[in-house]
């Protein structure tokens, strides 16, 4: 049964990782959505699985009957979805937000303004600010 | 005339009182002068009863998992140490109070100040080796920054920049030995590893040398020294606490309380031997050299500690002892003399002596404090510091196996700090006929800085007198805590006079050669300067040379692996994953990872929901319009909680459905307002070749990985706990919900933290790029 | 988006759907569901209301802002775990009312049930500030 969930975190890692590499910065954002979908799976297979029992006690009961499926995993899950989604709309906003101050969605023309020091807007307030700390003093 | 003398003194007295009070930084300082008394006090309460070989013991757990304990443990070695600390603290924090009076960065130097004496106590009063540790890296920072006081200087920084590197290294030295010498012990209680003897253990050579290295740094020991005489660029009073009296020593202190455990073998005896005798004479020479009267006393503080380590390095009662009374004699004098010299540096603004003379004449009073305190360094009856001179030269002349070394080596450091302190006198204070400083030009002293340190050079002078009183007993139990026992021939009597022998005509001949030094001493410094001048470049030069080579080094790492080319860090991060990985499979045994029967056993719509989700991650790859990329997403999404909900996951299904929804809409929003890409996406034909190689070849290490894992038996043990307990104990029928919100609540708080962190984030950035804008039109 | 039938259909939806999460919130100890599930349906529907109507009415319906309303969930996660302290129990221990617990009353009063509701207040505020934030900056 865990075969198939295998299979599919590694078909959904490849797939992330190529994405990841992509010089568009959006492709980058459906990577890391791909890869937080294998992280889930991952953490799924690892709990094993069973078809179709799920983690509950039934009414009148005191204990749930054998072989019902693992609730740990899931319940890990459940947060790393919701983490998962807060990290992603995070990544999507300074995505936003880069292309807003930079003007590209190159990935690689972004680490090339870094290097020529391209973002002297950014540091050009640095000295003047030490400045007023010491008049301040 | 009586009346009025009284009347006056209350005035004086009234004077002071307003003075202390008058600024925030004096308050401060008296406050912490006062709790430094009140503990000088309670230590000195205990006196009686810990020289009598009752060390006092205090416990609390601190870390009880880790074995790390806030214990202390206060024998008469610690006990001399403390009262050191304390009782020079005090005073130099009263001192202090009017040195920095006026400073700015009074209250902070305060804080650190009080910091520092606080670990320092610790550290001689720690019973757990890690706490031990803790002080003394508390220590090394505190002092960093004492160091650096004058911060807006670069030269200030860069020195004390080095003290730290030098002691930090150390630091990390002595913790390696520590951690070891607790394995090798068994237990991490200092009181009971004293009670051992290491020296047979395998281990003995590493933790030796590693405790060594760290008591050599902090010590300043040659070819540590270097950083002492820089460290001289801190205020006078931190000098006077921190270099005469009390971090210097802690090396000492760490030396001395090991002793029993890791001393006796020749490995210590010829390290400490060499390394002591070494620096005592090699600072001693050095501190000829310089002009500036508070690096030379840096120096002859080297030599002072370069003596103690010498002496600690034989285990015959008479050197302990000896090195023992000598640390109490030179703390004494020479934070007096540091104190001293910060007075003349506020009033003339000079520590050159070229510069200086008569200052008798105007400054009577810091003239008294200073030839007090310089007669004890000479080593001139009726001071404790002749009956200290009188101690080296006794077990000089004893000491096993190398006493003409020994003797030798102490009569030219000895002879060479006697020229230096009559020089001070001589040279610096006595009343010329014309004083080179006019006096008008003088600042004015604050009693606080007068009175309360002459205490420490009367000090030297009283207990000279009446040796017996306290001196001998503090030292004696000091060393009878590093010999373990009281030694069956007793300990030399401290005394004035011990008849006509071979120490006294020593001290005679060490007078008369330091007198004649002192009368020449103009030329013998230029001398010196010129021999020193002929000799290769020091330690210092390698210590820069190194510091150059790491940060050549550090530039060099991060020109390759800090390009600022995302996709590099990302290939960086997956090739890495890939290779240890495999690295870690390669070398384990084959299984086999899945057997045939698992595989046909798979129903076809299962089948069937894996090749919609390959098929999706094949449309978001290949597709060039966004929405279909975004929507081959939601696809995929959906379709695994499709399967959670298939394996019996219905709260997994459900949160995914809808978190796929919202991935959905916020994605077409951001996505809408993106440009279209229109560059080569992986650079090249052959980077697109090179990344999709390694994309599959990460997909099939993690496929490979979970197969394994999958195959392995598996431990529910955890689950089997929750299922048992989620009705019985936590009253809910949902197990998903039940770990979530009560037997992992704790995860659960932490993670809806993070969400909100998020989220919060989010939206400051969002606001921050609409401010920019607003600002910019 | 000026429909006025999504408009029309949107009030009525978001009523319902609101109901449906609290519901999801409240059954979660027993059946699926819970605090992340039921503030995600939410969610949902808030997002479709902000397609109907915009955000400016979307601020006004939530009265409260939604940062605040996730610090709050926060917050009340964080006291739902105090009361424990006071019988000796580790921080956020479950604790359940007297009544519940030997059969007197059917209604579940636990500390968990607090804390489901700061979970719930937490998940969102945050993806309402997110969602809000994004859709805002246009």
């Amino acid at each position: 049964m865990e075969f198939l969930l295998c299979i599919l975190a590694g078909v959904l890692v490849a797939g992330a990782t190529f994405m990841m590499l992509d010089r568009n910065m959006v492709k980058f954002l459906f990577g890391i959505i791909l890869l937080s979908n294998a992280a889930n799976l991952v953490i799924f297979a690892g709990g094993r699985v069973v078809q179709g029992r799920p983690a509950f006690i039934p009414d009148g009961a005191y204990v749930p009957p054998d072989d019902i499926a693992n609730a740990l995993p899931q319940a890990l899950i459940l947060t790393a979805i919701v983490i998962g989604f807060g990290l992603l709309s995070y990544a999507l906003v300074l995505a936003y937000r880069s292309y807003q101050e930079i003007g590209t969605v190159d990935m690689d023309e972004i680490g090339m303004k870094r290097v020529l020091g391209d973002d002297q807007d950014d540091l050009a307030h640095v000295p003047a600010e030490n400045k007023n700390q010491e008049s301040v003093k | 005339m009586v009346l009025f003398g009284f009347s006056r003194r209350c005035k004086h007295f009234f004077r002071t009182m307003k003075d202390i009070m008058n600024s925030a930084v004096r308050i401060f300082f008296t406050l912490v002068a006062t709790g430094s008394f009140a503990l000088f006090a309670l230590l000195l309460s205990c006196f009686a009863d810990i020289t009598a070989g009752n060390p006092v013991v205090l416990a609390y757990e601190w870390v009880p998992a880790l074995g790390v304990n806030l214990d202390f443990y206060i024998d008469g070695l610690a006990l001399l140490f403390a009262l050191l600390i304390t009782g020079i603290g005090g005073v130099i924090f009263l001192y202090s109070a009017a040195y920095f009076a006026k400073d700015k960065q009074g209250i902070r130097v305060g804080i650190y100040l009080s910091l520092f004496a606080l670990s320092m106590l610790g550290l001689v009063t720690a019973d757990n080796l890690l706490t031990l540790f803790v002080f003394w890296e508390l220590t090394t920072l505190t002092s960093f920054f004492l160091i650096g006081t004058k911060h807006e200087k670069e030269d200030a920084r860069a020195k004390a920049f080095q003290a730290l590197i030098v002691t930090g290294l150390g630091g990390l030295a002595f913790l390696a030995g520590v951690i070891l010498m607790g394995q090798a012990a068994g237990t991490y209680r200092i009181s009971d590893i004293i009670e051992m003897d290491m020296t047979g253990h395998a281990l003995y050579p590493y933790i030796f040398g590693l405790v060594a290295l760290g008591c050599m740094t902090k010590s300043a020991q040659f070819p540590f020294h270097f950083w002492l005489p820089n460290a001289m660029a801190a205020p006078s009073p931190i000098s006077a606490y921190l270099h005469s009296a009390t971090m210097v020593k802690a090396g000492i202190f760490i030396l001395a309380r090991f002793h029993p455990t890791l001393g006796g073998t020749d490995l210590w005896f010829y390290t400490l031997l060499v390394l002591g005798g070494v620096t005592a004479v090699w600072a001693s020479v050095l501190a000829l050299r310089e002009k500036d009267l508070k690096l030379m006393m840096a120096y002859t503080t080297l030599m002072a500690l370069g003596t103690i380590t010498l002496y600690l390095s034989s285990d015959s009662p008479a050197s302990i002892q000896a090195g023992m009374a000598f640390l109490l004699v030179h703390a004494l004098y020479k934070a007096t003399l540091f104190l001293v010299v910060g007075n003349i540096e506020k009033a003339t603004g000079t520590r050159d002596w070229s510069k200086l003379s008569s200052l008798g004449r105007v400054m009577p009073f810091t003239a008294v404090c200073a030839g007090l305190a310089a007669l004890s360094m000479a080593g001139i009856p009726p001071f404790l510091g002749f009956i200290g001179k009188e101690l080296i030269y006794k077990s000089a002349l004893t000491f096993p196996g190398f006493s003409w070394l020994v003797t030798a080596q102490m009569f030219v450091a000895a002879s060479l700090m006697a020229a230096i302190a009559f020089f001070v006198i001589l040279h610096v204070f006595r009343p010329a006929a014309k004083p080179v400083m006019p006096v008008k030009k003088l600042k004015q002293i604050p009693p606080l800085m007068k009175y309360p340190y002459m205490v420490l050079a009367l000090l030297g002078l009283a207990m000279g007198l009446y040796p017996a009183f306290g001196a001998e007993m503090l030292t004696n139990a000091a060393a009878f805590s590093i010999l373990g026992a009281v030694p069956a021939d007793g300990m030399t009597d401290f005394k004035l006079w011990h008849g006509v022998n071979t120490a006294l005509l020593l001290s005679i001949l060490t007078m008369v050669t330091a007198l004649f030094m002192a009368l020449r001493f103009a030329q013998l410094s230029a001398f010196v300067t010129r021999i020193l001048a002929w000799l290769p470049p020091g330690c210092e030069r390698g210590y820069n040379r190194c510091m150059s080579a790491i940060q050549a080094f550090a530039h060099l790492v991060t020109d390759i692996l800090q390009n600022g080319r995302q996709r590099f860090y990302v290939m960086t991060c997956f090739a890495t994953l890939i290779a240890l990985t495999a690295l870690a499979y390669i070398r384990t045994p084959f299984v086999p990872y899945a057997n045939m029967a698992d595989i046909v056993a798979i129903p076809w719509y299962q089948w069937m929901i894996a090749a919609v989700i390959i098929l999706g991650v094949m449309i978001t790859i290949l597709a060039h319009g966004r929405l279909l990329a975004i929507c081959a997403l939601g696809v995929i999404g959906t379709t695994v909680a499709v399967l959670f909900s298939m394996f019996g996951a219905p709260d997994v299904a459900m949160t995914q459905f809808m978190v796929e929804i919202l991935v959905v809409i916020i994605m077409s929003i951001v996505m809408l307002r993106l440009p279209h890409f229109t560059g080569k996406a992986h650079g090249s034909r052959a980077g697109r070749l090179r990344d999709a190689i390694v994309a599959c070849v990460a997909g099939v290490i993690v496929t490979i990985v979970m197969l394994r894992i999958t195959y392995t038996p598996f431990d529910r043990s955890m689950t089997d706990y929750y299922e048992q307990n989620s009705y019985v104990a936590a009253h809910g029928r949902n197990i998903v919900n039940v770990v979530l919100v009560d037997f992992r609540a704790m995860d659960t708080l932490g993670e809806i933290m993070v969400v909100a962190i998020a989220g919060l984030a989010c939206f400051a950035l969002v606001n921050l790029g609409r401010s920019k804008r607003k600002a910019h039109s | 988006m000026n429909s006025v039938i999504l408009q029309a259909a949107t009030r009525i939806a978001l009523g319902l759907i609101l109901l449906f999460s609290l519901y999801v919130l409240f059954r979660g100890h027993n059946d699926p569901g819970g605090g992340f599930i039921g503030a995600l349906i939410a969610c949902g529907g808030f997002a479709l209301f902000t397609f109907a109507y915009g955000t400016a009415r979307v601020r006004k319906a939530l009265i409260i802002c939604p940062r605040f309303i996730c610090m709050a969930g926060v917050f009340i996660a964080m006291l739902s775990g105090l009361p424990a302290l006071f019988f000796d129990s580790p921080f956020l221990t479950g604790l359940w009312t007297p009544a519940y617990l030997s059969g007197e009353s059917d209604w579940p009063i636990s500390t968990v049930l607090f804390f489901d509701i700061g979970v719930y207040l937490a998940v969102f505020g945050t993806v309402m500030s997110i969602l809000l934030a994004i859709e805002d900056d246009a």
